[in-house]
């Protein structure tokens, strides 16, 4: 035994650690993060909106003359859902403006966030007479020079940094082809400390704003046969907030689901119906991925009609652009269960696994890993095959730069759809 | 027809049934909650055991030839351990993933040189990540029984898999400033390493692409705290937890690109002197 009183001691103080170190490295804390807001409207509360078409003068590649070292040396300005947004690729960064005018002044509030890191703040932008807000307001000759200036602050924090810009070009051929930017789990994961957390109505709704124009949603079904939008295999600390229900959500009736699991920020767990009501009707969204997580047998008979009259509901909405789900494959046994249905030849499907078994389903789209790489033999045969191409989970700065250069995807699936947009729109 | 918000239930004088659902999800609540309890007590229990090489040295007197500690060795001599690290890695980097909990194994070494100086050398394995450091330290005994070791590695980090939905590569290297504070009685050898770790370059490959990004910057710390103790036949057996502050794990190069952040990263380890 140890003889020395002082190594028992040691011993003990150690061994009392060592249980608080299991319990502590088990959880992690939630991950909320605070958007700052302008007080009072800011500067925009006795200002005319923007109207679309004007907002539109704006869209296009611009120079930074002053806050390189935030924003990098040129960004992307475009209009996403219903705010401006400004993407630049220093640590993921993007800018959402509301924006409105008074008299030949155009200005904007709003908030930036780098996306790989915490950090966020208030930022406020204006367009002066003298440099070009003549020509957003009212239109016409192009101005010579459109120069954005202001400044931005760390957190509630206003006016701490200056920023300005200039109007470069406008958005080329290439940038305008289309091309899915996909956001995953509609519009990053939780841990990406987003607005909202993961697979929420409430981030359905804005992932337009990150330059998103198609969402991957996970779905799995309760106990009692509802579908709903959920991605790990257990109710955990990753994702909601401590609460009655333990284990895999699969094991409760979406009652007990919604009413006692409160997720991570606050909102609690939609039903697939919830979410497809949210993107039919108050997003433009062109693309959804319905990520069947569980391999319970009867989900997809319960899935299909969402889909299809989800599909049909935005068809009869006037001017809205079309919108296609569809049902994405990620495993054998949801892929067996797909083919065994009579009609799954109509039914739009995205099939993660080899190109010959999206070839046999019919599938719209072929999804592989962008671990393997950009595949280019097979993404050309896909497309030859009438079969589009995207690939999960793209989100590396470096990687996403080189497989727009160098693959032919249709598309990617990315946590950081702000970073693709900037990439996507500075070709 | 039930509803699903507890006042819109209320409102409509079903609450009665809404609460009976709910209590039907009682008793499976009940059970997760046991099995979560259980692993709870098995982790105790399995660290409770770690210390049965305390009981097994009763026959030995002293620790000799300690690892971690930075013990004074002969020019020429060397030594050598074994060590297994479980290392638990952050949820919202590995999320459900198991693959990334494997055990790490590591061969350490020494290799005493003149005037106090010596070389370390770790390989540590994780099957599909190779992690070699090596560097020189320079022991410091001014204030016996505190001695010290101030050490300065270099590390090269190869990474690959290849198989499934994997054609993946990464090859990265660091630089890692140490020092190392240690204290020791006849039967215990108590020690305290800080280690800064910088990354030099990162190489990522998928598939037929391979990019160089520019991550040369300052990845973070980790402080380890061990114990020694006598084991048999002159061995020793060490018992360490250590905390990393780190942006690049390279346990995680697999799952990095996807997030770029500090995470806190805890390690048990336990090893033996061969």
């Amino acid at each position: 035994m140890i003889t020395s009183p002082t190594a028992r001691t040691a011993v003990r103080l150690f061994l009392l650690c060592l249980p608080v170190l299991c319990l502590w490295s088990c959880v992690e804390s939630p991950t909320g993060l605070l958007i700052p807001e302008f007080r009072k409207g800011g500067s925009l509360a006795h200002t005319k909106s923007l109207l679309p078409e004007q907002l539109e003068r704006l869209e296009g590649v611009w120079a930074v003359d002053n806050g390189r070292g935030r924003l990098g040396d040129s960004v992307v300005i475009k209009i996403s859902g219903d705010r401006l947004t400004i993407y630049a690729r220093p640590n993921v960064m993007y800018v959402q403006l509301e924006s409105g005018h008074l008299d030949s002044v155009v200005l904007f509030d709003g908030y930036w966030r780098e996306q790989t890191n915490s950090n966020t703040g208030l930022i406020h932008l204006s367009i002066d007479s003298n440099d070009g807000a003549e020509y957003i307001i009212h239109g016409g000759r192009q101005s010579d020079t459109i120069r954005l200036s202001g400044s931005y602050g760390q957190g509630q924090l206003n006016n701490t940094d200056a920023i300005q810009m200039h109007w470069v070009r406008a958005f080329s051929q290439q940038a305008r082809q289309p091309f899915a930017i996909i956001a995953h789990r509609a519009g990053g994961r939780t841990a990406d400390l987003i607005p909202h957390s993961e697979n929420t109505v409430e981030l359905i709704r804005i992932a337009e704003r990150f330059g998103a124009n198609a969402v991957e949603i996970d779905v799995r079904l309760s106990v009692d046969n509802v579908p709903f939008l959920y991605h790990d295999e257990q109710l955990n600390p990753r994702l909601v907030r401590r609460g009655a229900l333990v284990g895999p959500p699969e094991d409760y009736p979406i009652k007990a689901l919604q009413f006692l699991v409160t997720l991570i920020n606050g909102e609690r767990i939609p039903t697939l119906a919830e979410a497809l009501d949210a993107i039919v009707n108050e997003t433009n969204l062109e693309f959804v991925y319905l990520d069947i997580k569980t391999e319970n047998a009867g989900l997809l008979s319960r899935v299909i009609p969402l889909q299809l009259k989800a599909m049909a509901d935005a068809r009869a909405i006037p001017n809205r652009k079309p919108l296609t789900l569809m049902i994405g494959i990620p495993t054998q046994a949801v892929y067996d269960e797909f083919i065994a249905i009579p009609e799954h030849r109509s039914i739009p499907s995205i099939v993660e696994l080899s190109l010959e078994q999206a070839q046999q389903a019919s599938a719209r789209v072929w999804a592989p890993r962008w671990t393997l790489g950009t595949q280019l033999a097979e993404v050309q045969q896909a497309k030859a095959s009438g079969i589009a191409a995207v690939t999960w989970t793209l989100d590396d700065d470096a990687f996403i730069q080189e497989y727009l250069a160098n693959g032919e995807f249709d598309g990617f699936l990315t946590n950081y759809p702000t970073l693709v947009t900037w990439h996507v729109y500075m070709r | 027809m039930l509803t699903t918000n507890f006042r819109e239930a209320v409102a409509s004088n079903h609450v009665t049934a809404f609460i009976a659902e709910l209590a039907s999800s009682l008793p499976r609540t009940l059970s997760y909650a046991t099995v979560y309890c259980t692993r709870l007590c098995i982790m105790f229990v399995v660290a409770y055991c770690c210390t049965f090489p305390f009981n097994l040295s009763a026959q030995q007197t002293a620790v000799t030839g300690p690892m971690m500690y930075p013990a004074a060795l002969e020019s020429g001599d060397t030594k050598f351990a074994v060590e297994m690290a479980l290392t638990k890695m952050p949820e919202s980097v590995v999320e459900e993933s198991d693959t990334y909990r494997w055990p790490s194994w590591t061969l350490d070494g020494w290799v005493g040189l003149p005037l106090d100086f010596s070389i370390n050398g770790r390989l540590t394995t994780q099957f599909i990540n190779w992690h070699l450091q090596v560097g020189p330290k320079w022991r410091l005994a001014i204030l016996d029984p505190l001695t010290f070791h101030f050490g300065y590695d270099v590390g090269v980090f190869v990474g690959g898999l290849g198989s499934g939905a994997f054609d993946n590569g990464n090859v990265s290297s660091f630089v890692y400033p140490n020092m190392t504070i240690g204290w020791r009685s006849s039967t215990l050898a108590v020690s305290l390493k800080v280690e800064l770790n910088y990354c030099l370059s990162k190489v990522d490959r998928a598939g037929t692409i391979i990019v160089r990004t520019s991550k040369n910057f300052p990845n973070g710390m980790t402080v380890g705290l061990f114990l020694e103790q006598p084991f048999w036949d002159n061995s020793n057996f060490e018992l360490g937890m250590r905390g990393s502050v780190l942006k690049f794990a390279y346990q995680n190069w697999l799952l990095f690109p996807t997030i770029d952040r500090w995470y806190f990263i805890p390690e048990l380890m336990m090893g033996v002197r061969l």
